[in-house]
């Protein structure tokens, strides 16, 4: 009656959510192959600084959805976090050094703040993640019209200059990018992290097992709050503005990236480093797309066209991996 | 248990969302006298409509357990096909609407496929599809349109008879196609099994995938209606028109009393909801509110009404386990 | 005063009193037999003392000290381990990391998955298992394996109270045999064991003590031995039980109703039968064999290859509205997820596996249905006030007996029966056996699968055992015996 666990591909020992990745590598290595051949001029370290540096916004806040979906949850308010955060930075950010750190610190407790209460929502009272979260950016976006009439504003000089410093051709937010892999690889193997994809696949059971999956689903919620609040300050810095409307467009591809990263919908399966590569993937699709040129519209339809994609796909695998 | 405990339990909570926009008009009226004037009162209720009959397909989505976000630019893209069809002077209009209404039932079936036959999560599918509409009517329409809908689209979203437009009327026949088939058809006996449980109804013998993906289908189907209505009520279409729908669909639904984890509550609901919400849309317009804070009053208000119902909703049912 | 307590115990859902002022002790080395009908408590009581629910008064204590029983996790640090009857397994983790899943460690220092092998590995040693393997991920196992991660999940850290929930339900024969010498051990080391199990000669061959509970409190203590079945039945139900199970009666006819014909798929390896008007057909075996896949295929709710004749007529079970379109219909394993629309009124379950029946002209016909209703509620003497009343608020008993309302009126000829006594008080049990000797009775048939040989060996005219995915054994007359059964289960031949 004991069989051994049939290998489905030819991999080492490999985990679920490891496979997945596995795939969005091989994206990503293909599509650095095409824009090597249609464009070498963009293989290069300054580029790739810049690219990182551009994206790093929508990664940071994927970083927090990527939680929030590994619990089972989605948190369609982090394009509001970053409008409000985006429109109080460049109002009201200081100029002195120590004011600057002390007003980050505090953007990104607001960002706390407004997951904590997602998650208290949620989980107290039994509410789809989905609505609360969908109302609560509603009003995110009210708020930050009232801090912010239009687009425009400045952020601290010193700020924007820390943030945008770089180290020969590395630009700080690839140094930021190397420590968000090293501290995943530290933390996903805490009892924390494992309690996380514990909930996200199945939440009565950890409770059975004395998980508290209140407090997870609350901590998730909390941190993807903080992580949309640091995309909001980064987008600050990187742009020199505050726009209070604009990072509203930034929820769909942080559910992009997740998912393409190999993050599934359904909680319980997915991580870090696909998010990663998956914030490259949808970079270097649109640099192609621009590169072609291809009008903006059109490269939204694609987006959306590459979104239904992938969930298509991963979500066939998945139903084949279930039914077995 | 008695009869009407029973009937009080079933239909309470859409009889009290009645009650309760009975009450916001009735305030308001006594607060703002022109509030309840004949032609103001004409004006609310073709809104209402117009939200109403958007609402439709989300009540079924919601019905299902799903949700659909693509009401927005499903709206857009039939208030668009109406506006720019008018100019083909030799199709007969009836025609012209009822390949737009088919357009936006095929639409929607793109979700409904995804969603019930590959097991793709709503949410991310109705985003999807979402985001490829805007893009594609931005990119068919260069941003910019002039036409004219056909007349019938004007005539149905301005004109009345007795003081009531026909839009009202044909919300109001449709509130009572859509109450027969949820209560005494298959079909509706189905969307409410399937939202509580998928299993069950394929272990009854019911093709659950069918009546999942056509209620996505509904969806698309009624947006589209909405949409060219809308047309007809401001004379022209553009952009974006649609996108306060995505908050209003839900909105309209929440507010009526249906369970955002699917399987209950009543289109009726909806119906009151969708007249909340048009109400309360008229109070915060009336009261010179910027933008921003108008926002953030109609969240505000929302947020409570789903949290006060799912709050009901969950001692319900926590009471009989 | 005992080593272990608990006192008062009380809690109420509702109007619905589950616990009225019960009691509960047990001294170390007992193996405490705890037994009831559906609905009389135990299962409350359990999740009380394992902290998933809160009693409304009551205390509990161990070795003379209150126990704090108010988390799940404040009762595991108690020294109090429950295996739960439903599997709350992380299934895309694998068996070592299950197995320690409740470990309170927070460190950065990285527990790799080598280190959980090892100690699951040596636990595995301890407990003598030696068919798992610590590395394999949970959804590749069968079911019964899964209920065994479960029971060794509880023994993997120090405790004084061990409670088994219907913890031998899913397991094998040889699994079952495991886990009581695992308890004979367990209690001889001083452990507190309480014993939950719908299965009499269970509780019968290994607790040192039984308790009965009935309409939420304990009526009756009794020492190994000391009450026959019987009485034990007796206490359960609070009244006299005459002839558990119906007469046995030949009703079988010689045509064929239903020919399979190398039915194969992944689990199965080649089924054939024929089925007869009148005839109650057995499926026997242990669980995990195959019988779900059975069940399904011939319900077309599982792909298959080979052939499947209904009353001579070749079909292709593609969906189940064509199993139930040609007359065949199942009552499912699991009442939750399968059988019933919990929120959705009586009426509304019973018609809805036959709805098209009362369409007319593209609406439903109410009138009809009722009718419909009305007449299944009065058949199976289905207790609820009104048709209107959700089916949540019955018995699990009365939600059984609504599963086979909704299949029966679909007026199927040959009724699929997977394990439909599991869960259910012996009343309703035996109402459903005389409801299967009826439906044979009108020349239509059933095929029977149940984890219990007794009802198989009482109620069946053959009996076929499956093992591992196909037909062991054909069991006929004389032959149908509770040891034959068990024989050809465990993969050897028949007496």
């Amino acid at each position: 009656m004991f069989k051994k666990e049939p290998n489905r591909l030819p991999l080492p020992n490999i985990t679920p959510d490891g496979k997945r990745m596995f795939i969005s590598l091989i994206i990503l290595a293909v599509l650095l192959i095409a824009t090597g051949i249609v464009m070498p001029s963009m293989i290069s370290i300054s580029r790739f600084s810049s690219i990182t540096n551009g994206q790093l916004t929508v990664l940071l806040a994927s970083l927090g959805q990527t939680l929030v979906l590994l619990i089972g949850g989605i948190d369609l308010s982090v394009g509001g976090v970053i409008c409000i955060i985006n429109s109080l930075a460049a109002v009201a950010m200081p100029e002195s050094g120590l004011g600057i750190i002390l007003f980050c610190l505090g953007c990104v407790a607001i960002g706390l703040a407004i997951g904590g209460f997602n998650g208290f929502i949620v989980t107290k009272f039994n509410v789809q993640p989905f609505i609360v979260t969908f109302t609560v950016n509603y009003i995110l976006l009210g708020i930050s019209q009232l801090i912010l009439g239009r687009d425009g504003g400045a952020p601290a000089k010193a700020f924007t200059k820390v943030l945008m410093a770089s180290f020969g051709p590395v630009s700080l937010g690839v140094i930021l990018v190397v420590f968000i892999i090293v501290m995943w690889t530290l933390l996903r193997r805490t009892k924390f992290i494992r309690d996380v994809f514990a909930v996200g696949t199945n939440a009565k059971a950890s409770a059975m097992n004395g998980i508290n999956v209140v407090k997870v689903k609350l901590i998730a919620f909390a941190i993807s709050g903080g992580c949309a609040a640091l995309a909001g300050l980064w987008r600050t810095a990187q742009l020199g503005s505050g726009s209070p409307t604009a990072g509203n467009a930034l929820t769909t591809p942080t559910l992009t990236i997740a998912v393409i990263g190999g993050t599934s919908m359904m909680g319980g399966i997915g991580g870090m480093y696909g998010t990663v590569v998956g914030a490259y993937i949808l970079r270097i699709i649109s640099d192609l797309l621009t590169f072609l040129g291809t009008k903006s519209f059109w490269s939204t339809v694609f987006q959306g066209i590459f979104l239904v994609a992938t969930v298509v796909v991963c979500s066939v695998i998945d139903r084949k991996n279930r039914s077995k | 248990m008695s009869k009407s405990k029973l009937f009080m339990e079933k239909n309470g909570t859409t009889i009290s969302r009645y009650f309760i926009v009975i009450m916001l008009f009735m305030i308001i009226s006594i607060l703002r006298p022109g509030f309840s004037s004949g032609s103001h009162v004409k004006v609310l209720l073709l809104e209402a409509a117009i939200i109403g009959i958007a609402a439709i397909g989300q009540t079924f989505v919601i019905l299902t357990g799903g949700i659909d976000m693509s009401v927005p630019w499903l709206f857009t893209a039939g208030a668009m096909a109406a506006y720019v069809s008018g100019r083909m002077e030799n199709v007969n209009s009836i025609l012209i609407i009822l390949g737009i209404l088919l357009g936006g039932f095929a639409l929607g079936m793109i979700n409904g496929v995804a969603v019930a036959y590959l097991g793709v999560p709503s949410i991310v599918m109705t985003i999807g599809l979402n985001t490829i509409l805007q893009g594609s009517v931005t990119g068919l329409t260069s941003g910019a349109v002039n036409g004219a809908a056909p007349n019938i689209i004007y005539t149905l979203a301005t004109g009345s008879i007795f003081n009531i437009s026909y839009g009202f009327i044909l919300w109001m026949g449709l509130t009572a196609i859509v109450m027969l088939i949820l209560r005494k058809t298959k079909y509706g006996r189905s969307l409410y099994a399937l939202g509580n449980s998928r299993g069950v109804v394929y272990f009854s013998g019911i093709k659950r995938q069918r009546v999942e993906a056509l209620a996505y289908g509904v969806s698309g189907l009624f947006a589209a209606l909405a949409g060219m209505l809308m047309v007809g009520k401001t004379g022209s279409a553009y952009l974006g028109m649609g996108n306060p729908f995505q908050f209003e669909s839900i909105a309209a639904v929440a507010l009526g009393g249906v369970s955002m984890a699917g399987g209950s509550g009543s289109y009726m609901g909806t119906v009151a909801g969708s007249m909340t919400i048009a109400v309360l849309l008229a109070v915060l317009t009336a009261l010179n509110l910027s933008p921003a804070l108008q926002q953030i009053f109609y969240g505000l208000i929302l947020f409570v009404a789903i949290l006060a119902a799912t709050i009901q909703n969950n001692r319900k049912m926590s009471s009989k386990l | 005063m005992a080593d272990f307590e608990m006192r008062g115990i009380s809690k109420s859902f509702g109007n619905v009193h589950a616990l009225v002022d019960a009691d509960f002790s047990a001294n170390k080395g007992d193996i405490m037999g705890l037994l009831g009908e559906n609905g009389a408590g135990k299962s409350t009581l359990i999740k009380v003392l394992a902290g998933v629910v809160k009693a409304d008064s009551g205390e509990v204590e161990l070795f003379g000290k209150p126990v704090d029983h108010t988390t799940p996790k404040a009762a595991m640090r108690a020294g109090i381990r429950v295996v739960h009857q439903e599997l709350s397994l992380v299934r895309s983790a694998t068996v070592a990391e299950n197995i320690f899943i409740t470990e309170d460690e927070k460190t950065f220092t990285r527990k790799t998955l080598k280190d959980l092998n090892k100690r699951a590995q040596e636990l595995f040693e301890k407990i003598d298992v030696d068919d798992l393997d610590p590395s394999a991920y949970v959804n590749t196992l069968p079911l019964a394996s899964c209920q065994k991660i479960e029971i060794i999940k509880a023994l993997a850290f120090d405790f004084d109270v061990l409670v088994l929930d219907e913890a031998t339900s899913a397991l094998t024969e040889k699994d079952a045999e495991w886990l009581f010498n695992l308890m004979e051990k367990l209690a001889a080391q001083g452990k507190i064991l309480i014993f939950i199990s719908h299965r009499l000669q269970e509780v019968n061959r290994i607790c040192t003590r039984i308790i009965v509970y009935r309409n939420g409190t304990d009526v009756k203590v009794a020492d190994k031995g000391e009450l026959s079945t019987d009485e034990i039945v007796t206490e359960m139900l609070g009244r006299k039980m005459s002839g558990y199970y119906p007469e046995k009666e030949n009703l079988m006819q010689d045509t064929v109703v239903l020919h399979v014909e190398d039915i194969r798929n992944e689990t199965l390896n080649g089924i054939s039968f024929d089925l007869h008007a009148g005839e109650i057909l057995g499926v026997g075996g242990l669980s995990g064999q195959g019988q779900t896949a059975l069940f399904e295929a011939l319900y077309g709710a599982a792909k298959y290859t080979g052939a499947i004749e209904v009353g001579g007529k070749k079909t292709r079970m593609t969906h189940p509205s064509v199993a139930l379109a040609n007359g065949i219909a199942l009552v499912p394993e699991d009442r939750a997820n399968q059988g019933l629309v919990l929120p959705l009124s009586v009426k509304e379950n019973i018609s809805l596996a036959s709805l098209s029946e009362f369409v007319k002209g593209g609406l439903l016909n109410f009138k009809a249905e009722n009718a419909a209703v009305d007449e299944m509620i009065k058949e199976l003497q289905i207790k609820t006030d009104t048709p209107e009343v959700p089916v949540v608020n019955l018995s699990g008993g009365n939600q059984q007996k609504v599963v086979l309302a909704k299949q029966l009126l679909a007026k199927p000829d040959i009724l699929l029966m997977y394990d439909i006594t599991r869960g259910v008080d012996v009343g309703t049990k035996r109402e459903m056996f005389n409801l299967m000797v009826e439906h044979c009775r009108k020349g239509k048939a059933v095929l029977f699968f149940s984890t219990d040989t007794e009802e198989l060996t009482h109620m069946c005219n053959s009996v076929y055992v499956m093992y591992e995915g196909r037909f062991k054994a054909h069991l006929k007359d004389d032959e149908i015996t509770a040891e034959n059964i068990i024989r050809a289960s465990v993969g050897e031949s028949a007496v």
